[in-house]
């Protein structure tokens, strides 16, 4: 059975109306959630576009992205720094866990007081093959039986659906619950920094591109915007909610996810 | 169905295509010229609305939460975001500035705009309280204009003869209310063009 492993965690959190406070700074808001300055901090340029905040945590990357419009706290791999070019993944699944419980901790303790509207968790799980046939296969393979999804040598291949729920941790809140399957050619650009300073003439290395095929199932748990803001307490229980269906929806899968002890409650 | 407006409203923006006497020149913007444009508040043109409804396909829609983009603003909104930045930074008084909330209100709402691929707007200035975005529809029979204020979002649609529609919009119900009006006057793919106005704030019809 194919291997699957994570390859991006994100929290995204919706404000339902322009900001009386102002919305905190990408890295106020990675400090409030880690508790230390961020690597690297990008300022917005322009007042649409997102201030963005990022650091290492571990073997992954974690970045803060405010908006006017949205917030998202995004955790994916750190590059990988090796001399063979690998599709960098989060081998570790139970500190994607830890980390996006430690991101709804913050929310519970208020690090997000502005009005929220919306809430949603992502989680996209990858399983690299070596070509479009046996990652159908991969993909195929943890469909749903009764969905009936047969293909073999087709390309670009996704399948969506949504089933959604009423939560139980926020009564009434209509969640959206989409699962995707698809098969994805992913590229990913390795750039070689000189050390020093480049002496005049010196030929500079050009970026080296390597493309991956790879099975993807990803999960996209979102409420339907509420037009009376969502307390903060309300905004993290939505999302451990999300989660454990997240986890349920993979165990009734038979995904055999690379690091996850499964030692979550559900 | 939308909802049919009962309600008529002065409507302190009104904009000329031909030029104003008394207006002026103005070149504070990226170099680029603009025409300052008071006018007078009238009631000319108003028209009580009727009832009526349509119905417009907007789009199909999924449930899923889009990805945000990284990359750098270019282009319209690239400008649009500059010109708002810009206008918080006017001294006290100057017909350009506008208040601190308005301009978090002003790019809330375009940044929605913007998720939504909604055409960028024209900016037009309307005093320190709120500011007017604008689209003209392809053929240049409508005029959709969103008053965007600190609290409140009003929209309004006007063809040369008479204001068709006024309507409040939540901002709850942000941006689906304001994709279907911008669709349902039809804004044309070549409306990509941001030009800044300034108009007289409805307290400053004396000017003329």
């Amino acid at each position: 059975m194919a291997e699957w492993s994570a390859f991006v965690g994100r929290l995204t959190l919706f404000p339902s109306a322009p900001a009386v406070i102002p919305l905190p700074s990408a890295p106020e808001l990675y400090r409030r959630i880690w508790g230390s300055d961020p690597d690297n901090f990008q300022k917005a340029q322009n007042p649409l576009s997102a201030d963005v905040a990022q650091g290492k945590r571990g073997l992954m990357v974690a970045h803060c992205v405010v908006h006017p419009t949205r917030i998202d706290l995004n955790l994916g791999p750190a590059p990988d720094s090796g001399p063979t070019m690998n599709l960098p993944l989060i081998v570790n699944r139970n500190g994607l866990h830890a980390e996006m419980e430690r991101m709804m901790s913050a929310l519970d303790s208020g690090g997000i007081v502005n009005p929220i509207s919306r809430v949603a968790l992502y989680l996209q799980l990858l399983s690299p093959q070596p070509n479009s046939v046996k990652a159908n296969e991969a993909v195929t393979s943890i469909i749903p039986v009764e969905y009936g999804v047969k293909i073999s040598n087709e390309e670009d291949f996704i399948f969506q659906i949504n089933k959604p729920y009423v939560s139980k941790a926020v009564l009434g809140t209509r969640m959206n619950c989409i699962t995707k399957w698809s098969v994805e050619r992913i590229q990913v650009v390795s750039i070689t920094l000189a050390g020093g300073s480049v002496p005049h003439g010196a030929q500079v290395p050009s970026p080296q591109t390597t493309e991956f095929v790879a099975g993807s199932m990803s999960f996209d748990v979102n409420n339907l915007p509420v037009s009376v803001p969502l307390p903060y307490v309300q905004q993290a229980a939505l999302l451990r909610e999300a989660r454990a269906v997240v986890n349920r929806i993979e165990q009734e899968t038979g995904l055999n996810s690379k690091g996850f002890s499964n030692a979550e409650p559900n | 169905m939308p909802n049919r407006t009962d309600k008529v409203y002065l409507q302190a923006v009104m904009v000329s295509s031909e030029p104003e006497e008394g207006g002026a020149l103005d070149s504070r913007w990226t170099g680029q010229a603009y025409r300052i444009a008071p006018r007078q508040s009238t009631t000319s043109g108003l028209a009580a609305t009727t009832a009526q409804s349509e119905s417009a396909i907007v789009r199909h829609m999924f449930s899923n939460v889009p990805v945000i983009g990284y990359r750098e603003l270019s282009g319209d909104y690239g400008e649009l975001g500059q010109a708002l930045s810009e206008m918080t930074q006017f001294e006290q008084g100057d017909e350009w500035k506008i208040e601190p909330p308005v301009y978090e209100a002003a790019r809330y709402v375009a940044g929605q705009l913007m998720a939504k691929d909604v055409p960028p707007p024209r900016l037009f200035n309307h005093g320190p309280k709120s500011v007017v975005f604008n689209w003209t529809s392809s053929n240049n029979d409508k005029n959709l204009y969103l008053t965007v204020s600190a609290d409140k979002i009003s929209a309004l649609i006007s063809s040369p003869a008479r204001i068709e529609r006024r309507v409040e919009i939540d901002y709850s119900k942000l941006p689906n209310a304001i994709y279907a009006l911008s669709a349902s006057i039809e804004l044309g793919a070549d409306d990509r063009q941001i030009i800044l106005f300034v108009t007289g704030a409805a307290s400053a019809s004396s000017r003329r």
